[in-house]
């Protein structure tokens, strides 16, 4: 992963028509959509308050919940591997691959799994891994990259797919999309039926009853967590509330957060492998539960808050910053308002931190969220760390040079003499700089960017606080 | 234990929440242990709803069935109800083989429809699964079944009136790929078995002593709607990878 080259490609998406109209159809619909939506639940707009509440307490009691569910689960047969890097994740599923003699296998979609990089090392271990969700599976021909958490394809048009379909599926080219869903319906079909093992995340675990839950509109995570003999599901060790009430509450968020639906097409709650003797369901069922990075966030209790976030989209449905550039230009699994806190808390503050200044504070996500993350607060945590430096999360200052510009600045606004001396140099330092007489140009040095789409208006002579005073000084002598 | 390195896991966790050896509560004190008055009030309600609710039910489960592509189709009793199914089976098109094929739950209700003599006169042939216990041969043939069949009869546990959403936990010939192979599902319900909300359904799995004695189970699906995506620039298409079309059929009589 490499979250560099953040304003190259924002760049380039923004100059994009057709993912510009593709990012406002999707804002408007869903963004809209789920903002209503929220209206409508019976306990009104306060069950995010409710669903924040539960979450907060769920992550407060992590190890109790998920010591709980991995009794359950290997009560009932299943196995579960505990990862506390990305590297033994991948490691851990190639190894139960190789144990089942597994040639094929299929997925639904999972944004951990993109985070951990298991399609590319399962692939490399020669084992065929076939992405059945149908914007993952888009994407997955195309050698891309998903470009939102739940509409992985937002970004191709439906001209891009049919070519793309026409090319690997050998269909004739149509842009119907009826046709085109059916095409890759009959194509993973034959997958799902010869596949070994069935790869599915975890939306949200249930302690209480040893349960993991996927949901689905499609079918495909029951296809794929059904019919194959092995079923491997990976789950973010912070997936899991304590009980069934909670589920209630949180399903009902998460459907109408990702995408403004009462509930979602699909929701299978997994306890372990079939029971013996069973007419189907998978002999074999692996849980593996993955830290990476996860265990020191929840550390530190000012970003405790980000592990509530049950990946549902939302945020990066309302948010301008996303809406512009499109999830590509973040480079990360996580992309939009959520993925610009938790992939720099992942993968590091200072390698990711174009995500975090490059989001407006504008505010817009946190009253998207279903569970009402305050991601604002978050991110402007994260760039007083790059602004000041912080040893326990090993950032380091962003610019040294901008910290000495503002060291200056505030010395410069807390003395009355200095201040009025920068002000009248700047006054008569301003007309070697281009434009009008009301209006500069351009300024020079860093301010630069600041000036390259916009005026600025040249300073006054004399600033407010001595106009001020004389027309005081004036008054009383009158 | 610590081969799997649960130990450490958990005691990183630990080390992250803070703990210290004397914090030592159990999911006991973390869940709500006995049903609070809003509970048994529901659990009330429910238990005392007669056939008149059941039909004020049905209209909501009409109109939840509109928003979300589900047909919902009303019967007297299961003859009507096998009739029914001749009329869908009748009009709609085998996918995945050359021929008509219907799979069905091994399920009292279902078995009351007499499915094979109705379709009898369509040459259509309907395959049940074995019941407990189903032997590997036995599993292989019904799912050889299910994946040309082009209708796949069930029932389920309940119906969510308010979001039209069927709800099934795994058992003894009651498959899991019936709901899920066939281009079509269509589940058949009697009126007690409806529920208003999600939150009634909940209720009934946390406190009803039956559902806690049965448990979840290892698979329990909540079905609401057919198939569908809106992969392609937002277009809704039915029939992703799951059932193209949904039908309910509650016998009311």
């Amino acid at each position: 992963m490499n979250t560099s080259n953040y304003q190259t490609r924002a760049i380039t998406a923004i100059e994009d028509p057709i993912l510009q109209a593709a990012l406002t159809n999707l804002q408007q619909r869903l963004g809209q959509g789920a903002a209503d939506g929220y209206q409508r639940f019976p306990e009104g707009p306060e069950l995010r308050l409710k669903g924040h509440d539960i979450r907060m307490n769920a992550i407060d009691h992590l190890d109790i919940l998920l010591s709980a569910l991995v009794d359950k689960i290997e009560q009932n047969g299943g196995h579960v591997h505990f990862a506390p890097d990305a590297r033994t994740a991948v490691d851990q599923c190639i190894a139960i691959a190789r144990r089942h003699d597994v040639s094929m296998a299929v997925k639904g979609k999972s944004m951990l799994t993109e985070e951990i990089g298991l399609n590319p090392a399962l692939e490399a271990a020669g084992i065929e891994t076939v992405e059945t969700d149908l914007g993952e599976y888009i994407v997955q021909l195309a050698g891309e990259t998903p470009s939102h958490i739940i509409a992985p394809a937002i970004h191709k048009s439906r001209e891009a797919v049919g070519r793309l379909f026409r090319d690997k599926l050998g269909i004739p080219y149509t842009d119907d999309p009826p046709t085109l869903t059916l095409a890759a319906r009959q194509a993973l079909r034959k997958k799902f039926l010869q596949a070994d093992m069935g790869i599915s995340g975890c939306n949200l675990a249930c302690a209480e009853t040893g349960h993991i839950t996927t949901l689905s509109n499609e079918g495909n995570i029951r296809m794929a967590t059904t019919l194959p003999r092995v079923h491997v599901a990976f789950m973010g060790m912070e997936r899991i509330v304590a009980d069934l009430a909670d589920h209630d509450i949180l399903l009902r968020l998460l459907s109408m957060g990702a995408a403004a639906q009462d509930m979602a097409g699909y929701v299978s709650y997994i306890g372990g492998p079939a029971e013996k003797g069973r007419t189907d369901g998978p002999d074999a069922f692996h849980l593996i539960i993955v830290d990476n990075g996860r265990s020191r966030i929840l550390a530190d209790s000012d970003f405790r808050e980000i592990l509530c976030c049950i990946r549902c989209g939302a945020c990066l449905n309302m948010c301008p910053v996303y809406g512009k550039i499109g999830g590509h230009a973040y480079a990360s699994a996580y992309s939009g308002p959520v993925g610009a806190v938790v992939t720099p808390l992942l993968t590091g503050i200072n390698q990711a931190s174009d995500l975090c200044l490059g989001e407006s504070l504008c505010g817009a996500c946190m009253p998207a969220c279903p569970v009402n993350i305050n991601l604002p607060r978050m991110l402007l945590l994260l760039r007083a760390k790059l602004a000041e430096g912080d040893a326990s999360w090993n950032v380091k200052i962003q610019s040294r040079a901008e910290q000495a510009a503002f060291t200056a600045w505030s010395y410069l606004l807390r003395n009355r003499f200095l201040y009025d001396l920068f002000l009248k140099g700047a006054y008569l330092g301003q007309r070697f700089l281009p434009g009008t007489h009301t209006m500069i140009r351009r300024l020079p040095f860093a301010g630069k960017d600041w000036t390259r789409g916009r005026d600025l208006k040249r300073l006054a002579g004399r600033s407010f606080i001595q106009r001020y005073r004389s027309e005081n000084q004036r008054r009383k002598i009158k | 234990m610590s081969t799997s390195g649960r130990v450490e896991f958990i005691e990183n966790i630990r080390k992250a929440l803070d703990r210290n050896d004397s914090f030592q509560r159990s999911l006991d004190d973390v869940i709500q242990k006995e049903p609070d008055t809003d509970d048994l009030r529901l659990l009330e309600t429910i238990a005392g709803r007669d056939t008149t609710a059941g039909l004020a039910l049905l209209d909501q489960l009409m109109e939840a069935g509109k928003r979300e592509n589900v047909n919902v189709l009303t019967v007297m009793d299961a003859a009507a109800a096998g009739a029914a199914i001749v009329e869908i089976a009748a009009e709609k098109n085998a996918e995945w083989g050359d021929r008509k094929v219907v799979v069905a739950w091994d399920h009292p209700l279902v078995k009351r429809i007499a499915l094979s003599t109705c379709l009898a006169s369509l040459d259509i042939p309907v395959y049940f699964p074995d019941v407990d216990p189903v032997a590997a041969d036995g599993q292989a043939t019904f799912r050889r079944y299910a994946e040309e069949a082009f209708i796949g009869v069930t029932s389920a546990d309940y119906c969510i009136a308010q979001t039209a959403t069927l709800t099934m936990k795994s058992r003894p010939g009651q498959p899991r790929c019936a709901s899920l192979l066939p281009s079509i599902h269509i589940a058949v319900i009697r009126l007690d078995q409806m529920l208003t909300t999600l939150k009634e359904l909940y209720t009934l799995l946390k406190w009803n002593p039956a559902e806690q004695a049965e448990c979840i189970t290892r698979c329990m699906t909540f079905i609401t709607g057919p198939s569908k995506t809106a992969d392609i620039e937002a277009t809704l298409v039915h029939g992703a990878h799951g059932p193209r079309e949904l039908f309910i059929i509650v016998l009311t009589g």
